[in-house]
């Protein structure tokens, strides 16, 4: 396997345990404490954040789309893709943004209890992530503008794209235990 | 090994001894082998530079050792499941503890509540029964460890343990808080009274009664202290007075007085115990003398504050503490 | 360009470093050699510190209500210690090791990613001077080095110690992740032509699957230090109790972090043992395949083993047993480890170089060690002896009876290839012998000062019959050990400057890195030999016996 590439899934490896320690805490406290008083997901706008979601999921989308341009050495296709990649990104965190105002606002923080210490211990990590991601595609963005990429293939975009595939489904997985299983529970 | 005084005990030291013999012999066998390379094996002359035959491997020898060794083990696992169960045996769910220990930073809670009693850091308990202990902890992490009595238990805010404890030998037992918690962690010594159940229930039904202090117990015409004993030499009564107007009653507790507090180890009948700071220093008037004046000089760190008393108040006090016998 | 990398890993030879560059060329390099020696030598720092720490709290306990050291003090210099020996001593002396010799092994010219291999480095050396800088900075940690809550909350721990530890940590944890991520993708792809991946030398192997333990394992460290910060920084409430916290999570995440941890550390020690014992014995090592395959089996275990640090903690019998069992289970894949050394020496021609001796000297103090930690395995006997002195003893026996001993035994065994100088056998053969009987004397007796009823982590004991004497005698063999150690810097530093010169491959091994000049070259190799075995130099010497040639007839039954 190509070195940059494996060496991708190493320490994809090691985010998802990572996420998945701080998973282990949310649902730790959720069955022990059984939703008890004081802010839990139910005081969650699930709607709103949906929404928001499908934005990061369909930039999962168009970072492939990317990749497809690339291969066929399409370079305006492999710019368009990537400012739409963090264009979507973008939308997202800002809806990440707009939610925890709001919490903050009916002051669901930190240090209010323990589902606000792992809500926002959890949703923290996924949008620093989210960010570093953005911040990785920009360059990329930048790098095709310069016309650095030439194809079919190139292990910058190949890489970064696994992470930001990964960066989604750790979404998928905290949307589902977070947002949507309490819904239905 | 350990000393053991109880079934528990014992059943743990008795697996120890035959646990420790299966790997003296495992060592043996290892040592033996090492040994015997090291004699047999060795190159005799430095100019020898032959190579001795190349063997890689033999798949054999290895199917032999690793069944071996997992034969061994399950001769392990098997032993450790029956004492498990002997030497911790369950607790039934609606079982009610005869005695709750609560670890403070740095000494023993110890709560009777069928009796409604509550002392520290000396712990009694009657001879020849099971006595069931609930664990709990007013701070951070502590361990219940006396030895000679059996398996030790972790002690948490959050995750209360019951125990069951039996001794058949009166003695006193002594232990230490095995989790670490804090400064003082090292002088959190435990100390367990076994007496006999007679001579655990006149303890248990003299500690339920408020103690009497020498010149309140002439006035309802008791018998004061025989003259025998050599009496303090502070005015009882006047200590008292003492002890309730300093800040005293803000951490401890003496039944019978508005002292009730229970930030401290509770002063009821302090006079019987035998050690002061959970086990740094002994119980005697100078000792407590010194303790109040500066406790933190005796153990470092300790949550107590130290006191300036004129020299008449502090032996008044002395007096009026030791004398709850 | 086709293959573009956002940050291009250097492809051409580095730059050889010359004494005209200066300290530059330190603080610059990325070369797998340099950043080797660094860590070891960054180590040794630590160990003389770990050491003189050890040597403080050995003179406090040397006798009852002893004053040396206040119990503030004795407190922050014993988590110290445990975390230094840890995390700056033995697991980064263990990526030394392998950084500086897996590309040497497998016939590369440096690690996958030599620059991220320079963060690692950087990354464990400023987590390490954070720790140290707590002392200055109004006092170190005291809650001990796996910093059970709920004493790391604010409301008990009012220093900053704590911060800087996490902080430390959390750095040299990272720098650890890097180091292993490295080390798989540099097995996996860089490997000379030829070399098969069950033809790699041993100890290349158990870096590999060290570096799969490494990726796996850290995380939880990583979280549950997060976890800890954002408590004591921001006020939330994951390990405090008072609020809804628990403090049994943390123990759980920290343990499924802890217990792997001790492999990492010992996985390197294995493979260097593996290294050593066969040159010596002047045979091959005694069933590759199943030193190889008991490495995974050991590493797949670690993970469902760590609740045996919590056998106190009191979760369930069952819930007990299970990892009872597991624990148990572990010391089969280990002594085929060790049955397999002893089968190496046994019939061969043994060479009783310092290195040798120190690798006998590991078999048999780690199996003491291995075997009490299967008696806390047991499950009742652990509710006796936790938290005693007699854990104090096991831990010792296995991280510096065994792994300490291992990491000596590569360093006379590798120290003529990496600087082209012998070390003094003789002054090394002194220096062996006060290690192995200060050792012994120094923690053998704490199994029964466990035993007697002495809990660890105390300042101070009260005058109980024998603990004085039996801890004075534990503290006269901790300044044996000293005055061993001692010994071995002055043996380096003469080396250094007088020793006598060493050749290439001056113990007639057979790995590929003595088949590269002492010292190798900056680029390593200027030719590879063909590698048709899992012993190329052996191959070129023998041309009558290869390897490759008798597998194929005489032995059928080993697997190849
Ligand atoms: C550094 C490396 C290291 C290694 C390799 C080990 C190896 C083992 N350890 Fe140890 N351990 C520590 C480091 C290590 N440990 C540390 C640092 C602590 C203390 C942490 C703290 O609290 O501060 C600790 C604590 C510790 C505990 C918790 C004690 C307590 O606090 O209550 C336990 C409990 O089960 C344990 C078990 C084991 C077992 C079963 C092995 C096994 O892997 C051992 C296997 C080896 C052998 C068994 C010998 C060889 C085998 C044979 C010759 C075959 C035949 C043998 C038999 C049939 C028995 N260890
Ligand atoms: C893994 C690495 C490691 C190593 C190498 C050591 C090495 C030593 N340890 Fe350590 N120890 C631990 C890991 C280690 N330890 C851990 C994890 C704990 C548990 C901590 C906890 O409970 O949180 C512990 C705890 C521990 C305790 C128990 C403390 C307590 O519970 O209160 C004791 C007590 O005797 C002890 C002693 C020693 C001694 C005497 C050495 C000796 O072997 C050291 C020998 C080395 C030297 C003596 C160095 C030579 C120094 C000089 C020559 C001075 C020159 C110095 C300069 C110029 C700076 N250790
Ligand atoms: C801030 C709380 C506080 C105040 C005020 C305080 N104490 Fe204490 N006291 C403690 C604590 C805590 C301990 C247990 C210390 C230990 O052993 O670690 C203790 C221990 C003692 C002990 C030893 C008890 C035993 O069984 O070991 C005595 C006696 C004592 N206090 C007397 C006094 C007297 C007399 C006063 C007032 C003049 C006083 N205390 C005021 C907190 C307090
Ligand atoms: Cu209480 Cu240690
Ligand atoms: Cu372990």
């Amino acid at each position: 396997m190509e070195k940059n590439r494996l060496g991708m899934l190493c320490f994809i490896a090691t985010e998802a345990i990572f996420f998945g320690m701080l998973l282990v805490a949310y649902l730790y406290f959720r069955f022990s404490s059984n939703g008890g008083p004081g802010p839990g997901p139910k005081n969650l706008d699930v709607a709103t954040t949906a929404f928001f979601s499908l934005f990061l999921f369909s930039s999962s989308f168009t970072i492939w789309q990317a990749e497809r341009a690339l291969h066929r050495q399409n370079r305006n296709g492999v710019i368009l893709w990537l400012v739409a990649t963090v264009v979507l990104g973008v939308i997202f965190l800002s809806g990440q943004g707009l939610e925890w105002s709001k919490l903050i606002a009916e002051d669901i923080t930190v240090s209010r209890n323990t589902f606000g210490s792992t809500f926002f211990t959890l949703t923290g990590f996924h949008g620093l992530h989210v960010l570093a991601g953005l911040i990785m595609i920009s360059m990329l963005a930048g790098f095709a503008i310069a016309g650095w990429f030439k194809g079919p293939k190139s292990v910058a975009l190949d890489v970064i794209s696994l992470y930001w595939h990964f960066v989604d489904i750790v979404w998928v997985v905290l949307l589902t235990i977070i947002y949507l299983i309490p819904l239905v529970a | 090994m350990f000393d053991p005084v109880s079934p528990q005990g014992k059943s743990i030291s008795d697996l120890f001894i035959i646990i420790l013999l299966i790997g003296a012999a495992v060592f043996l066998l290892v040592f033996g082998l090492v040994v015997y390379s090291i004699i047999r094996f060795r190159r005799r002359t430095v100019t020898d530079t032959g190579e001795p035959r190349q063997i890689s491997g033999n798949t054999k020898l290895e199917l032999t050792w690793t069944a071996g060794t997992a034969l061994v083990i399950l001769g392990l696992f098997i032993p450790t499941l029956l004492v498990m169960e002997s030497s911790d045996p369950a607790v039934p769910k609606d079982a009610q503890p005869d005695v709750v220990i609560v670890g403070h930073q740095w000494w023993w809670e110890y709560r009777y509540p069928k009796a409604n009693v509550t002392t520290a850091n000396e712990m009694y308990m009657p001879t020849g029964t099971k006595f069931l202990a609930r664990l709990e902890s007013s701070d951070v992490q502590h361990d219940f460890w006396v030895p000679q009595i059996g398996r030790k238990m972790d002690m948490y805010p959050d995750h209360p343990n019951q125990l069951y404890m039996r001794v058949d030998q009166p003695g006193t037992y002594r232990g230490n808080c095995a989790e670490y918690c804090g400064t003082q962690h090292a002088w959190m010594l435990i100390r367990v009274n076994a007496v006999p159940q007679a001579e655990f229930d006149s303890w248990l039904q003299q500690q339920q009664k408020p103690p009497v202090v020498a010149l309140e117990q002439a006035a309802q015409g008791v018998n004061a202290a025989p003259a025998t004993q050599n009496p303090p030499t502070g005015d009882p009564a006047k200590g008292k007075q003492v002890f309730l107007n300093n800040t005293c009653i803000n951490c401890h507790a003496i039944s019978g007085t508005t002292a009730v507090a229970k930030v401290g180890p509770n002063l009821t009948y302090l006079g019987k115990r035998s050690i002061l700071g959970a086990g740094i220093i002994d119980n005697n008037p100078r000792n407590l003398a010194e303790w109040i004046l500066n406790a933190q000089k005796i153990k470092p760190g300790v949550l107590m504050p130290a006191y300036q008393l004129s020299a008449e108040d502090l032996r008044n006090l002395v007096a009026f503490l030791e004398e709850q016998k | 360009m086709s293959d573009f990398t956002l940050v291009p890993e250097p492809t051409a030879p580095l730059p050889k470093i010359t004494e005209q560059e200066g300290l530059l060329s330190w603080v610059a390099s990325v070369d797998h050699k340099l950043l080797g020696l660094m860590y070891i030598g960054t180590s040794v720092i630590f160990l003389l510190l770990t050491g003189l720490e050890a040597l403080l709290m050995r003179i406090q306990l040397s006798s009852a209500r002893n004053t040396f050291l206040s119990p503030e003090t004795y407190n922050q210099i014993y988590t110290v210690h445990g975390t230094t020996g840890v995390f700056l001593v033995v697991v980064p002396l263990g990526l030394g090791f392998g950084i500086y010799l897996v590309p040497l092994q497998i016939g590369a010219r440096d690690m996958a990613f030599p620059r991220l291999n320079a963060l690692g480095y950087w990354m464990f050396l400023f987590g390490g001077l954070l720790l140290y800088y707590s002392f200055i900075a109004g006092g170190a940690p005291n809650m001990g080095w796996f910093a059970h809550a709920p004493l790391t909350a604010h409301a008990y721990n009012t220093t900053q110690g704590v911060d800087y530890w996490a902080f430390g940590l959390l750095m040299t944890g990272i720098g650890t992740t890097t180091g292993g991520l490295n080390f798989i993708v540099t097995i996996l792809t860089m490997r000379a032509t030829g070399m098969k991946l069950l033809q790699v030398p041993v100890f290349t192997w158990t870096i590999l699957v060290n570096g799969f333990l490494i990726i796996g394992t850290m995380p939880p460290l990583n979280a549950a230090l997060v976890m800890l910060i954002i408590d004591r920084q921001f006020g939330a409430h994951f390990f405090s109790p008072d609020s809804g916290g628990s403090s049994i999570l943390y123990q759980h995440i920290f343990w499924a972090f802890g217990h792997p941890e001790v492999y990492i550390m010992v996985l390197p020690a294995f493979g260097i043992i593996s290294e050593v014992l066969p040159v010596f014995s002047r045979k091959p090592l005694f069933g590759y395949i199943f030193v190889a395959g008991s490495t995974v089996a050991i590493s797949f275990l670690s993970y469902a083993v760590y609740a045996h640090h919590m056998f106190a903690v009191g979760l369930g019998h069952l819930f007990e047993a299970l990892f009872g069992l597991s624990s148990e289970l572990i010391a089969i894949p280990t002594g085929v480890k060790i049955f397999n050394w002893i089968f190496t020496m046994w019939g061969g021609k043994l060479r009783f170089t310092v290195s040798m001796l120190y690798a006998i000297a590991f078999i048999i103090l780690f199996t003491i060690g291995g075997i009490t930690g299967v008696t806390f395995a047991v499950i009742p006997t652990d509710w006796q002896t936790t938290d005693s002195y007699y854990v104090v003893a096991h831990l010792h026996y296995v991280a510096f009876g065994g792994i300490f001993f291992a990491i000596m035994s590569g360093f006379y065994y590798w120290f003529p290839k990496a600087t082209g100088r012998m070390l003094s056998e003789r002054l090394g053969k002194w220096n062996f012998w006060l290690i192995f009987i200060g050792f012994n004397i120094t923690f053998f007796i704490q199994h029964f000062l466990g035993l007697m009823g002495m809990p660890r982590r105390v300042y101070s004991y009260p005058d109980v019959a024998n603990w004085s004497l039996f801890n004075l005698i534990s503290t006269i063999g901790a300044f044996m050990m000293a005055f061993a150690i001692l010994l071995f810097l002055i043996n380096v530093v003469i080396s250094l400057t007088r020793g006598e010169r060493a050749s290439d491959n001056p113990w007639d091994a057979w790995t590929l890195e003595w088949a590269t000049s002492s010292p190798p070259p900056i680029e390593n190799f200027h030719t590879i030999p063909p590698i048709r075995s899992r012993r190329p130099l052996w191959d070129l010497a023998h041309p009558e016996d290869p390897d490759w040639n008798r597998s194929h007839k005489a032995e059928r039954s080993v697997p190849q």
